[in-house]
């Protein structure tokens, strides 16, 4: 029972993690078709941003905080921008735009090791202690980390369905022929919603740059997590995106009750093969047709 | 391992040079996007590693695998990468989306990789196994130099099997499906079966080379095998030409040559070569997506196998003077259109009963009923959203009705997708053509053609000279339907250069060479103009003359008028009613019907 | 077309338009015009280009060439968004609205690109018209029926005011009781705010009774204008399809 409680906790820590990747990773891929795989490289980026402010300029960690969000944005924007954007408007295929995506992925973790070193970057500093929540133990970094992703998925959700612009995301998202008639400027829109989601996976890469390191290749697993909580839970709304992720974190916490550890990859494998074979609209299908 | 430094980077090139090669199968000829090139390179090598070790792991343990041979290895990384393979792709081929593939491939590989590098047990964690040196028939290879033949040897290999599979009718089939699927579907051919072959034989590959490295360096680790490698062979492969065997081997060598160059810039730490590798072809990855999506050396400058010249200036010119025969006919009444006498009295070959569809609550066609005779010409026409694609879609199995069958030579199609409808012998003509852009017209036309024994990739290798028979008689097939609609001078000429009234005719050409007797027609004239509308008219009367039950949806009266026996008018889903031209047209209810009231 | 007439402040001038879809032109040097307060149809079969016409007008397709002015502005250069804010409405024929969106939701990025301060007032003026969507003000619109989709479109494209409305096909699919309402709601827009029409129809006779002239499109091509009355006049209008 104990051990089940420690579980769940452990559970929600990490699906809320992969929950707010597979968010971010949604937003962009669901809105405007791209396969974003360069969203690895923003998520270093994010990562080196804490370590520059808080480690090399000696800044306090919620100005880290603010650089990992704000410089994660700022590389999600700048790749919308200055590399689909063109390719979308000469009509590359989405084959081309993928591969021109890994090309940036490759190069801009290989540019951060040239910059920064082969050496993984700490950034010390957080008060953490352990809680003693019951029988269940878990960090105050990894509540907060919980919290944070969980609060952040909230309000982009708000964001997106009671806002004017979040409407506008829908839009463009489901509709694009009408999103246009209507006046809804569609680049624009696409360059946001690679805003927002590069500022949540720039969140993510604080909360694990703080918590573990930073290194050039640190965004290459939580993208793919993100990119399975996705296909796992849904590609028609964020919800089940959202969904998918803790899903993902509960198959790989509970697959240590009967798997050695590290080896929960292979039960997502299973699961998520048998979802694109049964279900591959994901676990939650989306309502009239969205 | 002694041996020369050169004869290392040479041979760590061959590697390189294999494993693009192999993507090139897939990424190139089929246009599916695999993430798991480095995953089957090393799970081949880790299958050879734990097959073929002996004594003591690096830990100290005893080794778990049997301890064959090398050669024991390598089949056994063949058989495991090509399973994996399938078990891969098999659940993304259903969709005809890519992304399913990136996202299974994608996952594939951090499965591999976290087995090598946390299955202490099997795979030796980081410490990595060590692995006997290649050798076979008592013969054993200890130095790069010596190794380097025997990797060249398997580099031209891989090179030889990719090219001669890219050259065969299956690798028509594979340019076919990145092309279009759903035209390929449409043609009679089954798609995932293909797809699937593709990458396991893509995996197989690499999970080959994999072993062969691994025994050449005799050592597995998990760190060889990561995403970046992965991306460097995706980039070769882009960067010299999607579906160009040729422009892969160069662009792996150029690629591959970087990083020993940049680790004698005397200027860079021997720490930054391999980043400033990556971000050279990373960034010329980026810049080749965005000049030069079509790769440095385009599928197009070295294309499959033409069809001779003399050949072409060979074709008889009768075609074009039948067609002229026939658009003079024009002015003649319009009732003597067909050869066969009365269409009634022979049995119809296509019997439509009762067929109904709603889409959420519209219902979309009610209780359809009709039949299709052999030489017959029938039109199906009525206002915008009066249902007939609907029954199109339905009559091929595009969508499954709620009621009602169709039957085809008396047998029910009941239940059949639109490969097995094309194969029955009932092809559809698209509205928008669906030609294959990539494709020379005449491999546009040959891939229509039914029963290739070359589209077995088996046969390709087992029964060449069979399937070369073959193929000669299917280019020859292909031809004299190019002929047929006039167009054979354009044979050799890619598809999306044609003007699009000549893409047309090679579709027209294309849905004759499947064979069918019923041919649908969606639109045959729409966005042509005059001169290539009077021709595919022409065309359409001498198909239905030669004995093929023709179904059109046409919105172009014109068109209609001078080719239907008989007519069907549609409004809200159901067939209003049934007659020659003159009496629909002239109908005061109908006409109200279709221009409102 | 009468090149005399100076039809610069009009509301709309299309002069030597084509468009292509890759190799496939689909519109060849068209030229027409839409006067002040004037509903105009253009007749065509499927596949004709009237939809590309539409779209090449409100700069949503890239590969196209002439020249487009409206009230004044050359506006062949000018985005689809702007377009939109300068008072120019379209409405496609397919599916033209936001499905997994509520009623008034939908109504509301109707006015996404010129957002009025008075907005509530226009949309409780659209109730009005449309009864019908204040009672399904939010319910999604792809649970509606598709008369009451239509009618959510025409508010959607009625609640930036605009001077110019684009409609394809806005009766397409609909039985025929509601799709003359439709009509009627368009004629009486026309009259009561005085809007231009350029309107796609299939309905011919339906069309025509709304518009005061017509264009027959066939081919990408303009083959014939008239004006409504002469083609009202008409038996039937099979030649001309």
């Amino acid at each position: 029972m104990n051990q089940l409680l420690q579980l769940i906790a452990f559970g929600i820590v990490q699906g809320a993690t992969y929950a707010l990747l597979a968010a971010s990773f949604w937003l962009i891929y669901a809105t405007t078709r791209t396969f974003h795989l360069a969203h690895s490289v923003t998520y270093a980026v994010a990562g080196y941003a804490a370590f520059v402010i808080s480690v090399q300029l000696g800044l306090s960690l919620w100005l880290g905080a603010f650089a990992s969000v704000i410089s994660a944005a700022a590389v999600g924007c700048a790749i919308d921008a200055i590399l689909y954007r063109p390719m979308r408007a000469r009509g590359a295929s989405v084959l081309s735009i993928f591969l021109a995506s890994l090309g940036v992925a490759a190069a801009g973790a290989a540019a951060l090791q040239l910059i920064f070193g082969p050496l993984v970057k700490q950034v010390p500093g957080f008060p953490n202690a352990t809680l003693y929540l019951g029988s269940v133990t878990v960090t105050r970094l990894q509540v907060l980390t919980a919290f944070c992703a969980a609060a952040t998925i909230f309000l982009v959700f708000l964001f997106i369905t009671r806002t004017r612009t979040g409407n506008a995301i829908t839009a463009v998202r489901t509709n694009p022929t009408m999103a246009m008639a209507v006046g809804i400027p569609v680049e624009r829109i696409s360059v946001l919603v690679f805003g927002i989601g590069s500022a949540m996976a720039g969140l993510a890469a604080f909360f694990e740059t703080i918590s573990f390191v930073a290194y050039p290749t640190m965004g290459l697993q939580p993208v793919m997590f993100g990119v399975i909580g996705v296909f796992l839970g849904g590609i028609g709304s964020i919800r089940g995106a959202a969904l998918g992720g803790f899903v993902l974190g509960f198959l790989l916490v509970f697959s240590g009750l009967f798997l050695s550890q590290n080896l929960g990859v292979i039960l997502v494998f299973a699961v998520l093969l048998v979802v694109v074979v049964f279900r591959p609209e994901g676990l939650l299908r989306s309502p009239s047709g969205a | 391992m002694g041996g020369s430094y050169i004869a290392d980077l040479a041979n760590q090139i061959t590697f390189l040079v294999a494993l693009a090669v192999s993507l090139n199968l897939l990424l190139g000829f089929a246009g599916q996007m695999s993430m798991a090139t480095a995953a089957f390179y090393g799970l081949g090598a880790y299958t050879c590693a734990i097959m073929t070790a002996q004594g003591m792991t690096l830990t100290g343990a005893a080794v778990i695998g049997p301890g064959w041979p090398f050669l024991g290895g390598l089949a056994s990384a063949i058989v495991v990468s090509f399973v994996g393979g399938l078990v891969v792709a098999a659940p993304a081929a259903r969709r005809v989306r890519g992304d399913y593939l990136i996202l299974l491939t994608l996952a594939f590989h951090f499965l591999v990789v976290t087995i090598a590098s946390s299955w202490v047990g099997l795979t030796g964690g980081p410490n990595g196994i060590v692995v006997p040196p290649i050798g076979f028939f008592g013969y054993e290879i200890n130095t790069t130099d010596q190794a380097f033949w025997f990797l060249l040897a398997w580099a031209a290999f891989v090179s030889l099997v990719c090219w001669w599979i890219g050259r065969s009718p299956f690798g028509r089939l594979l340019r076919g499906i990145r092309e279009d699927e759903i035209a390929i579907q449409a043609l009679g051919k089954r798609t995932i079966a293909p797809k699937s072959l593709a990458f396991a034989m893509t995996a197989a590959m690499a999970g080959a080379t994999g072993a062969i490295s691994a025994a050449y360096m005799q050592f597995v680790a998990p760190t060889t095998y990561s995403l970046d490698l992965a991306i460097l062979v995706a980039a070769c492969v882009a960067l010299g030409g999607p579906g160009n065997i040729l422009g892969s081997v160069v662009a792996a060598i150029v690629i591959g040559a970087l990083r020993p160059i940049l680790e004698n810039v005397p200027s860079l730490s021997s720490d930054s070569a391999v980043p400033w590798q990556t971000v050279i072809y990373g960034s010329i990855l980026v810049a080749g997506m965005v000049f030069r999506p079509r790769g440095l050396l385009p599928e197009g400058l070295i294309a499959m196998r033409r069809f001779p010249r003399e050949a072409i200036s060979a074709v008889p010119r009768v075609v074009q003077a039948t067609l002229l025969k026939t658009v003079g006919e024009r002015d003649q009444p319009a009732l003597a259109k067909s050869s066969v006498p009365n269409p009634m009295i022979a049995s119809p070959i296509v019997r439509v009963r009762n067929l109904s569809k709603s889409f959420g609550g519209l219902q979309a066609v009610k209780d359809v009923s009709f039949d299709l005779h052999p030489g017959e010409i029938v039109a199906l026409i009525g206002p915008n959203g009066a249902g007939k694609s609907t029954i199109f879609n339905l009559m091929t199995g595009a969508i499954r009705p709620d009621q009602g069958e169709v039957t085809l030579h008396g047998q029910s199609l009941a239940g059949a997708d639109p490969c097995a409808v094309a194969r029955s012998g009932m092809a559809r003509y698209f509205q928008h053509v669906r030609i294959l852009p990539g494709l020379s017209a005449l491999n546009n036309v040959a891939i229509g053609v039914p029963r290739q024994a070359g589209e077995n990739l088996a046969m390709t290798f087992l029964a060449p000279m069979r399937v070369a028979r073959g193929e000669a008689e299917v280019r020859a097939e292909a031809l004299r339907q190019l002929e047929n609609v006039g167009i054979a001078p354009h044979a050799n000429r890619t598809a999306q250069d044609l003007a699009f009234g000549q893409q047309k005719l090679v579709a027209f050409a294309r849905l004759l060479a499947t064979g069918a007797q019923v041919l649908l027609l969606d639109e045959p004239t729409s966005g042509v103009d005059p001169q290539a509308a009077d021709q595919i008219i022409a065309l359409v009367r001498t198909l239905a003359q030669s004995g093929k039950s023709i179904c059109i949806v046409e919105h172009s009266l014109h068109v209609v008028s001078e080719l239907a026996d008989r007519i069907l008018f549609m409004n809200a889903g159901a067939i209003m009613a049934e007659g020659t031209v003159e009496a629909i047209t002239t109908r005061p209810d109908l006409v109200d019907l279709y221009f409102g009231t | 077309m009468d090149l005399a007439k100076d039809h610069s402040g009009t509301p709309l001038t299309v002069s030597g338009l084509s468009a292509r879809y890759g190799k496939r032109v689909v519109l060849t040097d068209v030229n027409l015009h839409v006067d002040e307060g004037e509903i105009v149809t253009v007749l065509g079969h499927n596949g004709a280009g009237k939809t590309s016409l539409l779209q090449s007008i409100m700069g949503m397709m890239r590969d196209r060439s002439g020249v487009v002015r409206s009230f004044g502005h050359d506006i062949s250069r000018r985005s689809y968004y702007r377009n939109v804010a300068a008072g120019i409405s379209m409405t496609p024929a397919e599916s033209p609205v936001f499905r997994p969106l509520s009623v008034v939701t939908n109504l509301r990025l109707g006015a996404y690109s010129t957002s009025p301060p008075d907005l509530d007032d226009r949309l409780n003026e659209i109730f009005k018209i449309f009864p019908r969507l204040r009672e399904r003000r939010d319910q999604l619109a792809g649970t509606l029926s598709g008369g009451e989709q239509r009618m959510l479109a025409i508010g959607m494209a009625i609640v930036n005011r605009p001077r110019l409305m684009l409609l394809d096909e806005p009766s397409i699919g609909l039985a025929p009781a509601t799709a003359a309402m439709i009509m009627t709601e368009i004629a009486r827009l026309c009259s009561t705010t005085g809007v231009s029409i350029l309107l796609v129809d299939q309905n011919v006779r339906s069309a025509l009774r709304l518009s005061s002239r017509v264009y027959y499109l066939r081919m990408g091509k303009i083959i014939l204008e008239e004006s409504a009355k002469a083609a009202r006049a008409r038996d039937h209008y099979w030649d001309l399809f």
